[in-house]
């Protein structure tokens, strides 16, 4: 099964870097997803996939590790589990793109989230169309909660309770109602709405300028330049981390 | 492969039925025909340490009609013995057409329709006629009986309004208005139809049609803009004509209709069939 | 969940099985196709999709045909139960079976027994069936070989000439 969310939000990438980097943020927001705990940060995490169609009970312990990722353009996880009653495993597949419009500082940012999801097993093959059903409405819910998530950037207006798309092509794709574009512009800066944002240190950001301005540091001393580099290069790099974070 | 491991329970009244399954709470499970919970069982998707089997409760059995015409099908009813009963065949000659059609001739010698209805499997044929039928289910739990409404007791797939604690004793046809005549028709490419959908026409009453689609849907639902349609036809319309004049009502109702792209069919082409099936199940009725 | 065998007791199912008492102790969850075929050592009853559906495992209880696959064996506990074993009585075969062989109404013959059990019923429910109502009792009961058309004609001669397939007397 094929899920799809396209957007195009007034937030910049380092924003939506913050949401969908945190990846217990992210599977908190599946339904069903319990226990998100940290493994090895950014790399490992594992939860507690639940589900319950009438009689029908799932409980999937699932491994998330972050295959790859490149700050503030794309992420991919993949999260696998197997329940061992049913003998049900899944496998999902999450890849998240963020395309920065007019520079990175710029509030415009297009979204491309893609899931590919396997459901193998006993009960999938006794009830496939009851669980690619259940799947459908689970990816409507979280695209709902991520949508809710994603309001603070002035985004689109409350999703629409569509629930299962209806006439999804034969691959499956909850194509997002084109709330991206029918929320602002990009270029219009929607007022905000008053939603508190504080001045922080953003994370994994601010280590990585900091080590980009002591790489300047060396190399500003190596070539005979004043020592103050070494001060100065890495609070550039703090300085470069500091962002709003909306609270 | 066999299923777990489990204890059989036979009882022989009701009271002893519902005792046990106190008794054992989510770990025990009624048992009838089987059709449905033994398939699960032996794929090991479901497990239960005890089954109580309730096909030798007599109050469950019979096939009655009380004095002002209601027909009262007993939950224990194979589809078999539902088409073959002279009563149902005499007062009810649609419902018993749906039953001798279900799946194949085991399945109908074994499976109960009080199975067909607590399992609540979506692709199934009785329970969308009943709902078009408006019958009225009688369950029994341990501080006594109570009455549902088909139309009120589908919930979702594989979900309905009966407590884990209740049984399913019958089902309640109400009498039908002299003239009436019901009639269901499906397809599927397995043994499970893809779409059902079942007619009741009523010359004399006030709601001329009652229309009603199943299997596309997690439950049974009601064509609602088609009824509407058929009650403001005119009194002596030709049978030709009724059709002419509901399809728009049925395509927009079909339109509406929550279907999934699966194994049974893409989505459009179950609204598709709703459509075709109406008509059948409609000239049917006027036949 | 324990799976300590005491704790789930075991059953004596009693029943008629080919004419002739027959008496078993088994668990609750034994499914009637493997104490047939794996206690009883009658091997004629076939396992092929296990989901009731192919009609392969077909047998009578009181002369209606059931899936022995998905019928838990404590269910024919005091009913009658037969099988294609109990068909050719005393090594004689049975109007079915011939007008089968007459017809070469089966190929692979895996089928052939739950085929024959169903027929068997067809023919005491309705003696002389349309082609309809043949189709419509055999719809269950799946063969990969045949086409089904001979099977069909060996029914509608056995129905309309049952002296030509009536047993030997010897």
């Amino acid at each position: 099964m094929n899920f799809r969310i396209d957007a195009q939000l007034p937030a910049t990438a380092a924003q939506l870097w913050a949401i969908f980097f945190d990846v217990q943020r992210i599977a908190g927001l599946i339904p069903g997803c319990e226990n998100v705990t940290e493994v090895e940060p950014l790399k490992e995490y594992s939860a507690l996939m639940k589900q319950r169609i009438g009689p029908f009970k799932l409980e999937v312990p699932t491994r998330i590790v972050v295959e790859s990722s490149t700050l503030e353009r794309n992420v991919a996880l993949r999260a696998t589990g197997r329940d061992k009653f049913t003998g049900t495993s899944i496998d999902v597949q999450l890849k998240v793109d963020l395309d920065s419009q007019a520079g990175p500082a710029a509030k415009d940012c297009k979204l491309a989230l893609d899931a590919q999801m396997q459901v193998a097993g006993r009960l999938a093959s006794l009830g496939y169309p009851v669980v690619k059903k259940r799947s459908e409405e689970l990816f409507a819910e979280f695209e709902k909660r991520l949508r809710n998530e994603l309001v603070q950037f002035d985004a689109a207006p409350a999703p629409q309770a569509a629930g299962p798309a209806p006439s999804a092509p034969a691959a499956g794709r909850a194509t997002a109602p084109a709330a991206g574009a029918a929320g602002p512009q990009p270029g219009v800066k929607a007022p905000s709405q008053g939603s508190r944002s504080r001045t922080t240190l953003l994370w994994p950001r601010t280590g990585v300028s900091v080590a980009a301005g002591l790489l300047v540091a060396l190399a500003a001393w190596a070539f005979g330049q004043s020592p103050w580099w070494w001060l100065v290069a890495p609070v550039l790099g703090v300085a470069a981390g500091i962002g709003r974070e909306n609270a | 492969m066999r299923p777990a491991r489990f204890e059989l329970h036979r009882p022989t009244s009701l009271r002893e039925a519902l005792a046990l399954k106190a008794e054992h709470g989510d770990a025990a499970a009624f048992h009838a025909g089987g059709t449905e919970l033994l398939v699960a069982l032996k794929a090991r998707v479901l497990q239960y340490d005890h089954l109580i089997d309730i096909k030798q409760i007599p109050e469950l059995r019979s096939i009655r009609a009380k004095d002002d015409g209601t027909l009262v099908i007993g939950a224990l009813s194979t589809h078999h013995a539902i088409a073959n009963d002279p009563l149902v065949r005499k007062l009810l000659p649609g419902y018993a057409e749906l039953s001798e059609q279900v799946a194949n001739i085991r399945v109908r010698v074994a499976g109960t329709i009080g199975g067909v209805l607590c399992f609540a499997e979506p692709h199934a044929d009785a329970p969308t006629l009943l709902c078009a039928l408006d019958a009225r289910l009688r369950l029994a739990g341990a501080d006594g009986e109570r009455i549902v409404a088909s139309r009120e007791f589908h919930l979702g797939e594989f979900t309905t309004a009966r407590r884990d604690d209740e049984l399913l004793v019958s089902i309640e046809v109400p009498p039908q208005l002299s003239g009436s005549r019901a009639a269901y028709r499906c397809f599927g490419q397995t043994e499970r139809p893809a779409v059902g959908v079942a007619a009741v026409w009523s010359p004399a009453g006030s709601q001329r049609l009652s229309l009603w689609a199943g299997a596309i849907s997690g439950v049974p639902t009601r064509l609602a803009q088609a009824e509407a349609a058929a009650s403001r036809l005119p009194q002596a319309v030709s049978a030709d004509e009724v059709w002419q004049r509901l399809e728009p009502a049925v395509t927009a109702d079909a339109s509406q209709l929550e279907a999934h792209d699966d194994l049974h069919g893409g989505a459009e082409y179950k609204r598709h069939l709703v459509t075709v099936l109406a008509q059948r199940a409609i000239e049917a009725c006027l036949k | 969940m324990s799976t300590e065998a005491h704790e789930y007791p075991l059953m004596r199912v009693e029943m008629t099985l080919n004419e002739q008492a027959a008496s078993v102790e088994i668990e609750p969850r034994d499914l009637l196709i493997d104490v047939l075929r794996d206690r009883l050592r009658l091997k004629g009853t076939k396992r092929s999709c296990d989901v009731q559906v192919c009609g392969a495992c077909t047998v009578l209880v009181d002369g209606m045909p059931v899936s022995s696959c998905t019928t838990l064996c404590a269910d024919v506990h005091g009913r009658s139960v037969t099988t294609i074993e109990g068909l050719a009585a005393g090594g004689k075969l049975d109007p079915v079976q011939r007008a089968f062989i007459a017809h070469g109404a089966l190929q692979c013959g895996f089928c052939t027994p739950g085929m024959i059990l169903a027929v068997k019923s067809l023919l005491a429910q309705h003696p002389d069936p349309s082609d309809e109502t043949i189709r419509h009792y055999l719809r269950g009961n799946i063969c990969r070989c045949t086409g089904y058309v001979k099977i069909i004609e060996a029914i509608q001669d056995l129905a309309r000439n049952p002296s030509r397939y009536a047993s030997e007397t010897k």
